[in-house]
C-alpha cells in the first residue's frame, strides 16, 4: 500500500488570507497608537465641549475595533486544533484575569490600596495571554 | 479515542507535514491526533476518512473498544 510513487506531497499553503489578516490586524494598532498620540500632543482635553471630548476620547477605539475584527478573521484562518489552543490560552488569561482584578478591588476598599486605572486591566490580561499561549502549546506537544 | 493514523501514515510512506498538507492542517495538529491528545471534529475525521479510502470507524476507535 505504499503511495512512493506519487509526486511531492502538498504542504500546508502559504495562507494569504491569514497575511492580509493579520496584516491588518497591525495597521489598525498602528493606526490606534498614531491617534492617541496625536491626540496627546495636540488635544488640549480641558477646553474640548462635552460630545466633542466623547467623540475624541473614543476616536483611537474605532481603530481598535477594525483591528480586532482583523484578528479574529486572522484566527479563524488557522486550523480546528490550533484555534482550540487559542481558545484555551484565552481563557486561562481571561480566568486569571477576572481573579487578579477581582481581588485587587477588593483590597483597595478593604485595605486602600491605591486606586488603579482600567487601562492597567487589558495589559495585564495580554500578558497572561502572552504566557498562557506556550504552556497550552506545550501541554499537547 | 484511538486512531490508526500513525500507522495509515506509515504504510504510505508519509511524514507528518505530508499527511498534514494533505489534509490542510498543521504538522502540530497531525501528532497531536497521532498521539491521542486532540480528537478531530466530525469534518475533519470525514476528510481524513476520505484521505485513506476508509471509513471513520476503521481509523477511529472508542478507548472502551
Amino acid at each position: 500500500m505504499s503511495d512512493r510513487s506519487l509526486p511531492t506531497a502538498p504542504r500546508p499553503p502559504a495562507n494569504p488570507a491569514r497575511a492580509s489578516a493579520f496584516r491588518k490586524f497591525f495597521l489598525g494598532m498602528s493606526l490606534y497608537l498614531v491617534i492617541v498620540v496625536l491626540e496627546g500632543v495636540f488635544i488640549d482635553a480641558d477646553n474640548l465641549s462635552l460630545w466633542l471630548g466623547i467623540g475624541l476620547a473614543v476616536a483611537p477605539m474605532a481603530a481598535a475595533v477594525w483591528a480586532m475584527a482583523h484578528w479574529l478573521e486572522g484566527v479563524r484562518t488557522f486550523d480546528e486544533f490550533q484555534q482550540k489552543i487559542f481558545t484555551e490560552s484565552g481563557l486561562i488569561a481571561l480566568g486569571i484575569t477576572a481573579v487578579a482584578s477581582f481581588t485587587y478591588g477588593f483590597l483597595e476598599n478593604f485595605v486602600g490600596l491605591p486606586k488603579l486605572s482600567m487601562f492597567v486591566v487589558f495589559p495585564f490580561m495580554a500578558m497572561c495571554y502572552s504566557l498562557s499561549l506556550p504552556l497550552v502549546h506545550r501541554r499537547y506537544r | 479515542m484511538k486512531n490508526r493514523l500513525k500507522v495509515l501514515r506509515a504504510e504510505r510512506d508519509w511524514s507528518q507535514a505530508d499527511l498534514a498538507g494533505r489534509l490542510e492542517v498543521s504538522r502540530q495538529t497531525v501528532n497531536a491526533l497521532e498521539t491521542g491528545k486532540y480528537d478531530p471534529s466530525l469534518p475533519l475525521a470525514f476528510k481524513i476518512g476520505r484521505l485513506f479510502g476508509l471509513p471513520i470507524e476503521q481509523i477511529f476507535s472508542d478507548e472502551d473498544d
